[in-house]
């Protein structure tokens, strides 16, 4: 089994390759922006699913520390996130 | 007053030869800043707004492409065990939460300030560059409360000259803490990767050695601009017209600077960048009294 670094390298790697493919593609095909939409909204959940691994990893390690950790870091980004949609929706 | 801009029908819709410059430009910023082992994000923001887009749009954009650079860039540092991934999320809890609050302010804050502040950072960019960064005095103490030893973030790495790893402690992780805080800020403010703010966190407060601290702190900026980035999104802040192309760019520039690095000499590439990164911090500071010298 591969060791943490290595399966962090290996998805970073790929994801990274895969949002900008569908940015390109988005912005060759006329369907466009949408699709360059999704290749964005990949990228920005690429960290996020890293931090999930290593939440995932130090959670079989019995590592509560980190695992901790990981989960506030989760919850701060999705605080920000909820916190933007909803001055978003109410427009002030 | 309202937390967020609105994109002019101008930005929204652009001919793909605009959209080709747009990639063009990212690819060369990319690729000079992975040439000094910078992020290009500091040139990004600056080119785009000369180019005639707004700095809130320049902003959003950059950051998308700062996420991009950091991830994609992250796998060789990894695999050759430079990155401590245990300390980059500790410190992520500060970048993250000042990257929150930068989102917050980014409404609030009058353009010309953001000028202003922009000008600054690139000033100390080249101050930083003009200055050459020596191997900080390693750690020595490790008190057994620290936060180093209670995470367990003391690591090693391997060193070119031997085949063994070398131990390294982690400590100050407080101090440390408090700066990328500000880091998280700045990034989220400017659209811009604060390695000129990270720097000195992980020089002066973590000791680390330098390889680590390069790769770490590499490694944290996906998630900050991520924290930040995300935010944008659900905004409606970002415009894919334009972040489309500049992330695209800045992914095969920074593939690509990191491979001239190895081919060309760096000492006059250095020269050339502080005198590229003063001449934009005069147009950043012109834009903020409000003149503004375009190239596009």
């Amino acid at each position: 089994m591969r060791t943490l670094d290595g399966r962090v390298a290996l998805v970073l790697n790929v994801g990274t390759w895969l949002a900008s493919a569908v940015i390109a593609l988005g912005l060759a095909l006329p369907v466009g922006p949408p699709l360059v939409m999704t290749g964005i909204a990949l990228l920005v959940a690429l960290p996020i699913l890293r931090v999930t691994l290593v939440l995932i990893d130090s959670l079989r390690a019995k590592d509560r520390r980190i695992a901790a950790i990981c989960a506030a870091v989760l919850l701060i980004i999705a605080f920000g996130i909820v916190l933007s949609a909803r001055t978003h929706a109410t427009g002030g | 007053m309202r937390s967020r801009h609105r994109v002019s029908g101008a930005e929204a819709k652009l001919s793909p030869a605009f959209g080709a410059y747009l990639f063009a430009a990212s690819l060369g910023a990319s690729a000079i800043g992975g040439m000094l082992g910078m992020a290009g994000g500091i040139l990004v923001v600056p080119i785009l707004t000369a180019s005639g887009i707004g700095i809130r749009t320049a902003i959003t954009s950059s950051i998308v492409s700062v996420i991009a650079c950091s991830c994609g860039s992250a796998a060789p540092f990894l695999r050759r065990g430079l990155t401590n991934i245990r300390l980059a999320v500790v410190l992520e809890l500060a970048t993250t939460l000042g990257a929150v609050t930068g989102v917050s302010l980014a409404g609030l804050v009058p353009t010309s300030i953001l000028f202003f502040l922009f000008a600054a950072i690139l000033l100390l960019s080249a101050k930083q560059m003009l200055t050459r960064r020596g191997e900080p005095a390693p750690a020595e103490a490790v008190s057994p409360t620290g936060w180093g030893t209670a995470l367990r973030l003391h690591s090693s790495y391997p060193d070119d000259a031997g085949g063994t790893d070398k131990p390294y402690v982690v400590e100050r992780v407080g101090p440390a803490m408090m700066l990328m805080y500000g880091a998280g800020l700045i990034s989220a403010l400017l659209g811009i990767g604060s390695g000129v703010l990270k720097i000195p966190a992980m020089d002066s407060a973590l000791r680390l050695p330098l390889k680590v601290s390069s790769a770490t702190s590499n490694f944290m900026i996906g998630v900050t601009a991520a924290a930040s980035a995300g935010a944008y999104l659900v905004r409606g802040d970002i415009v894919p017209t334009i972040a489309g192309p500049v992330a695209l760019g800045s992914v095969v520039g920074a593939v690509l600077g990191a491979r001239i690095l190895m081919a060309v000499s760096s000492e006059r590439i250095r020269l050339l960048f502080v005198g590229v990164l003063g001449l934009l911090a005069i147009q950043m500071l012109l834009a903020a009294f409000g003149v503004h010298v375009g190239v596009a």
